[in-house]
């Protein structure tokens, strides 16, 4: 497959995955062009892929863990969640008149423990089901079902504090 | 699914992720390229290490043979070691055997016999180039060449 053809069917939603997991739009684009590097060299396997879209998104959460494992950084330190917010923020968009909702999501986004931020990001930004998103993590179906719940619960009690 | 999980959904569903920067996709791509073609420079093509690789061992063992063999050829002359093969041997060895033991020179003539007692003989000639050679080998592994 062409990188332009992967591009387009992935890229962005690449771009945006990483972006909230590495908490840097610039971090985000060097390890995007990792990415790419890492799946031109592996062309000769795509005939042997049968789920494009996990595999994909595998490559890039192994080479966003191993941009964090060098910073010895693996997860995004709690105290940072302001700067994750902003960085969450400007990366979404919304049709809510009311700007502070997205902010409010944004933060609290932020604040949820990363592996449950992840399965939110891929479910609902990324639009993998939590199938493909267990492949993604190398987890199984039910512990990705259970961080999807207990995620979705947290956000919200997130937000309802939030509003109090 | 549980109420407040589909409320969630909804409510998350309003959001999506923005698009990146126009230019973005060119510029990343461009890049990409840049470091595939630098890449493809820098690193030989597999089938070229292999081939080298292949060479590379049959030179090896190549001279390994030749230099056995030039070894061996130099501590026999320089031993003054005669290949001992068996005819090598009974050639050599008959004459002197036949006027140790006149006796037998009609009775046991047969070339099993002679070649029997001369291997008996030769033997200890080859245990003595043999053991050199070890020696050799030994010593050789101990300086690490």
């Amino acid at each position: 497959m062409k990188l332009d053809e992967l591009y387009d069917r992935y890229g962005e939603k690449l771009y945006h995955y990483l972006t909230v997991k590495l908490a840097s739009a610039e971090d985000a684009e060097d390890i995007l062009q990792e990415v790419f590097l890492r799946l031109a060299r592996y062309s000769i396997r795509w005939k042997f892929i049968k789920n494009e879209e996990p595999y994909v998104f595998r490559v890039a959460r192994n080479e966003a863990n191993r941009f964090l494992k060098r910073k010895h950084q693996n997860q995004i330190n709690p105290e940072n969640a302001p700067a994750l917010a902003r960085v969450i923020n400007d990366s979404l968009v919304t049709d809510c008149p009311d700007p502070s909702d997205k902010e409010s999501l944004s933060l609290a986004l932020a604040r949820l423990p990363e592996e449950q931020r992840e399965v939110i990001v891929l479910r609902f930004f990324e639009e993998l089901t939590l199938k493909e998103i267990a492949a993604v993590c190398g987890l199984s179906l039910n512990t990705v079902a259970s961080r999807y719940r207990y995620g979705l619960s947290k956000l919200k009690s997130l937000l309802e504090a939030k509003d109090d | 699914m549980t109420d407040p999980e589909k409320e969630m959904e909804s409510y998350l569903s309003r959001f999506r992720r923005k698009v990146p920067p126009p230019g973005f996709k060119e510029q990343l791509l461009g890049r990409v390229e840049e470091r595939r073609k630098l890449e493809q420079a820098i690193t030989p093509p597999r089938w070229k290490i292999a081939v080298a690789c292949l060479a590379l061992i049959v030179i090896f063992l190549g001279a390994n043979f030749f230099i056995n063999r030039t070894e061996e050829r130099y501590l026999s002359a320089f031993l003054d070691i005669n290949q001992a093969t068996e005819s090598g041997i009974v050639e050599e060895a008959l004459p002197s055997f036949l006027a140790d033991v006149p006796e037998l020179a009609d009775l046991e003539k047969s070339p099993q016999i002679f070649k029997r007692r001369i291997r008996e003989k030769a033997e200890p000639r080859k245990q003595k180039i043999e053991e050199y050679l070890n020696l050799l080998n030994m010593k050789e592994e101990y300086n690490g060449s």
